[in-house]
């Protein structure tokens, strides 16, 4: 899930794809979630809509980011440098969001209330976003972790109800941990690439029918 | 023992005796379903008749208490959340 375009020569015109669908179930949480919140006042909607808003804006600066690139024509330095810039300037926003995203979510299946962690968690992700943001295996090593211990949560949160929403939640978590683990064979691989992308879209339309379970009539 | 109960679960609980009930409940059968006391179900009813989602109604010389519309949707929606919050362990 890295900015530049790593994947086959057939893979690049609809690169974007996978993350635009992506986008916009994130956008149907957001608006589920303020449902709720707009019903409860309860703050953990808040956050919870917050982080799958981070997860939106993660999409949108790396969506945005490669539809740059492939306008332009790459063929003077001047642009090639702009094109640098902007993968930057993406990625940045990318890291940074997608981890923001990451930890508030996991701040909130742990049901950590305490704002001086909180405020730790914030601190480190600003720090790895702004030296680290060129490494992205660091990323996608650091969201699997993350990934893989809310993905624990949600599977005992289903081996405790049974319920159908909450096994899609847990599917559709445990694929984007398995998404990153592809991201990272791609970064080495690029024919890999639309794998990882099919795996990370898989798990969010998991997500999608785990909130269609939950909001049907 | 139990966990306390939030305003919110109470008023679900309220209106949902309402419609266990069949959309009507006599005030007393109120007080012993929403396991409150009677100056604290009271306060409930009037904030909940406010805000429109139940009514008190007379019927041959009997009062009853029944839902309204808003108070079905906020029901319906208040399931919706419920399986929300169960899905995600929230």
């Amino acid at each position: 899930m890295a900015i530049v375009l790593l994947g086959p020569e057939w893979f690049n015109p609809i690169n974007s794809v996978p993350e635009m669908i992506s986008l916009v179930i994130s956008l149907i949480i957001i608006g589920a979630t303020y449902k709720a919140y707009k019903l409860t006042k309860d703050r953990k909607f808040f956050f919870f809509g917050l982080s799958f808003a981070f997860i939106a804006l993660s999409f949108i600066s790396k969506i945005a980011a490669e539809l740059i690139i492939r306008s332009e024509a790459r063929e003077s330095i001047m642009e090639a440098m702009r094109s640098a810039a902007v993968i930057d300037f993406g990625q940045i926003g990318f890291v940074l969001t997608t981890l923001l995203a990451y930890v508030a979510l996991m701040m909130l299946v742990f049901k950590v209330h305490d704002k001086r962690l909180v405020s730790m968690f914030c601190v480190f992700t600003f720090l790895f976003a702004l030296f680290a943001y060129k490494e992205i295996v660091l990323l996608h090593i650091l969201s699997i972790i993350i990934l893989g211990f809310i993905t624990s949560v949600f599977f005992e949160n289903y081996n405790k109800k049974k319920h159908m929403a909450s096994l899609f939640v847990f599917l559709s978590f445990l694929l984007q941990t398995i998404a990153h683990v592809f991201y990272i064979i791609a970064n080495y691989n690029g024919r890999i690439d639309p794998l990882a992308e099919g795996i990370h879209m898989l798990g969010y339309l998991s997500l999608l029918i785990a909130i269609i379970y939950c909001f049907k009539k | 023992m139990s966990e306390r109960r939030s305003q919110l679960e109470i008023v679900h609980d309220i209106l949902q005796a309402i419609q266990d009930k069949g959309g009507k409940i006599k005030p007393t059968h109120l007080l012993y379903k929403s396991n409150l006391s009677h100056q604290r179900m009271m306060l409930y009813i009037k904030d909940l008749m406010e805000k429109n989602l139940m009514l008190l109604v007379n019927d041959k010389d009997k009062s009853f208490y029944t839902l309204t519309d808003q108070g079905h949707e906020f029901l319906s929606n208040y399931r919706k959340i419920k399986e929300f919050t169960d899905a995600f362990g929230l």
